[in-house]
């Protein structure tokens, strides 16, 4: 009895209800498309949960429920330049237009809004000027009231709105009832990706940009997420709903890595060819800035990499531990990308809660996560075609902000943890991490009987030594430099015996 | 990690582009951390390079990054906008900060050592307000 009632009350609610309230958020067939995109409003994607292409009087309900405007949700796929990964990425507009035919009339409406903008030259004007932004993230997985919508489940997030106002159309616009045809015409800009971030960031180089006609009820959670704001750079908020950070600050760049390198024998000497591990990492740290303090806090802290080459018998779990002077909680989120692939391995992207410190397992079973068919090693053999290694990002959401000074200085703690010998190897001057390891708690240098560490650092333009090959032998400069540093031998690295090292540039790792 | 604290040079400025007068400006820098700095009684063997055939003394560190403090004075005076952004880079782009700009506070980086130069660019959301741009001498 209590439930016929509901159901004849919920009936009767839903008949009281303006037609436009069962409009749900459609994915439309065109797609902005190397910085273009001539979309048809009728035109609905083939994926689409609706059944019928839209017409004027669906676009007129559309329009009502926004309060005289259309609104649209972009899914950014743009993860290919400077800081843009999956988590974060994006697109800046130069123009949008909507375009609307009545038979031989067509009005204009010019006017866009996002949520955030940025600061940015572009390969015709090197001034930056602002330019609204669009940014996403890949895997964003949202969640819609309705499962009906085209957007659940999916990486819509950047929401444009598009006012209908007298004053931002070429003519007042009539009732969209009577429509024969509608366009949204996107131009976005073209940066200057030669000026790295924020540039490179907004750039359009991959795409294409899917678009979707969102409805009221799925803009509130599309905004509550704003998939991958907090991580792009240089975003000036727009609305109400944005969070950003003030700043971020990269290490070493956010376009270099540090390349780290390992001799895995610990705590016997090794053959110095350090390629035994060969990870490239960079970190970025968001910021915020304190006004009763007068200092930087940081808010959250994004990291990329790569495995370049493994030389090893032995396999490793490669972890980074990023110090601080206080207890650090937050959540972190960790994406392992197949070799050369957008695509992550399985189990992934990962999520982890950060309680005390900051210390994350990357990489975990190292031979077995870049192997090659017939040989223990991979890009350290001379005969040996390169192979591509795995790409591996992090996102780490801080609970409360942490003071800058706080955090110790990079490069921070790259380590290893040898599964056979159960020892870790950190660079000189750290402490072991590993509960149960064979060296946990002992006072280590990490510095062989010869004086020389376990574990080097370097720019991304060094090439590890073939396997077996002294690293002083590859580069004949680096004993003079590391034993008698100068202006004249500090860029040693850049002028390896060609012979004695396995050319494998940035530019083929970092895929 | 033990470091052995240089300080490398006063930061020599050099305006160029973008306009702004470069007199006024103080920047100071700090470097630190620079590679192994050697006092030890080891030296290479004679003829070979191997570390093989080698040994270091125990202050060597052997890192060929060195860490950065740069503390801009403000730049902004003649400036409309409130909304005033930096980026610190080196050569070909490669961003070392990039927010807002916040004169009191120095940066801290960590570049290679055999970089020289950085780069400044300071900016607005105001079309009316001129970009700075800077090169820092190392």
């Amino acid at each position: 009895m209590k439930k016929t009632m509901t159901g004849v009350l919920l009936s009767g609610l839903t008949l009281a209800m303006p037609c436009w309230a069962a409009l749900e958020s459609t994915m439309l067939r065109d797609s902005i498309d190397q910085g273009y995109g001539m979309i048809d409003l009728f035109d609905v994607h083939q994926n689409s949960n609706s059944l019928t292409d839209l017409d004027g009087f669906t676009l007129q309900g559309f329009r009502e429920q926004h309060g005289n405007m259309l609104v649209f949700v972009v899914d950014v796929n743009e993860a290919s330049n400077g800081t843009e990964n999956s988590e974060s990425q994006g697109v800046a507009i130069s123009t949008a237009e909507l375009i609307f035919n009545f038979g031989d009339t067509q009005v204009r409406c010019t006017h866009y809004a996002t949520n955030t903008a940025s600061l940015l030259a572009t390969t015709s004007q090197s001034t930056r000027q602002q330019y609204q932004t669009l940014i996403g993230a890949t895997g964003s997985n949202l969640i819609t009231p309705s499962t009906s919508s085209d957007l659940y489940g999916s990486d819509f997030s950047a929401i444009l709105r598009m006012r209908l106002d007298d004053q931002n159309c070429s003519e007042p616009l009539p009732n969209l009832s009577g429509v024969t045809s509608a366009f949204l015409e996107v131009v976005l800009v073209d940066t200057d990706v030669n000026l790295g971030d924020p540039e490179a960031f907004y750039d359009y180089s991959n795409g294409p940009e899917d678009i979707a006609i969102i409805s009221a009820q799925d803009i509130e959670p599309v905004e509550t997420v704003q998939a991958g704001v907090e991580l792009a750079p240089l975003v000036i908020a727009q609305s109400q709903v944005t969070e950003t950070v003030d700043a971020w600050m990269y290490y070493p760049s956010d376009n270099n890595y540090y390349v780290v390198t390992y001799e895995d024998n610990y705590p016997n000497k090794g053959d110095y060819d350090f390629n035994d591990l060969v990870v490239g990492y960079r970190v970025g740290l968001g910021l915020i800035f304190n006004e009763q303090l007068q200092q930087n806090e940081v808010t959250s802290i994004v990291a990329t990499g790569y495995m370049i080459a493994r030389g090893a018998a032995f396999t490793h779990d490669w972890y980074l531990h990023i110090p601080a002077n206080t207890v650090v909680s937050g959540t972190a989120l960790k994406n392992l990308f197949k070799e050369n692939s957008t695509e992550q391995v399985e189990g992934y992207p990962l999520e982890e809660t950060i309680t005390g410190e900051i210390d994350l397992k990357v990489l975990e079973d190292t031979k077995q996560m870049m192997a090659v068919q017939g040989s223990q090693f991979a890009n350290t053999l001379d005969n040996q075609s390169l192979v591509y290694g795995k790409k591996f990002s992090f996102s780490i959401n801080l609970d409360s902000p942490v003071l800058l000074s706080e955090f110790a200085a990079p490069p921070f703690d790259p380590y290893l943890h040898v599964k056979q010998t159960n020892y870790e190897i950190h660079l000189s001057g750290f402490d072991t991490r590993v509960t149960g390891s064979a060296n946990a708690a002992a006072d280590t240098h990490f510095k062989d009987e010869n004086g020389f560490p376990y574990a080097l650092i370097f720019p991304d333009d060094w090439y590890p030594p073939l396997e077996g090959v002294d690293i002083g032998q590859a580069y004949e400069q680096f004993l003079d430099y590391a034993l008698s540093p100068s202006t004249d031998n500090e860029s040693w690295y850049l002028s390896p015996q060609t012979s004695e090292i396995k050319p494998i540039s940035k530019t083929f790792w970092s895929w | 990690m033990k470091i052995f604290s240089i300080l490398l040079s006063a930061l020599f400025i050099a305006g160029c582009g973008g306009g702004g007068d470069s007199s006024n400006e103080t920047v100071s820098t700090q470097t630190s951390g620079s590679a192994s700095v050697s006092t030890g009684t080891s030296a290479p063997q004679q003829n070979s390079k191997k570390l093989g055939d080698n040994s270091a003394p125990s202050n060597a560190e052997f890192t060929q990054f060195s860490a950065f403090l740069a503390t801009l004075s403000d730049q902004t005076g003649e400036f409309e906008s409130q909304n005033i952004y930096l980026k610190l880079y080196t050569d070909g782009g490669n961003t070392l900060y990039l927010g807002r700009y916040k004169p009191a506070l120095p940066i801290q980086t960590h570049i290679p050592n055999h970089l020289t130069r950085v780069y400044v660019d300071i900016f607005s959301n105001d079309p009316s307000d001129t970009t700075i741009t800077r090169e820092l001498s190392l």
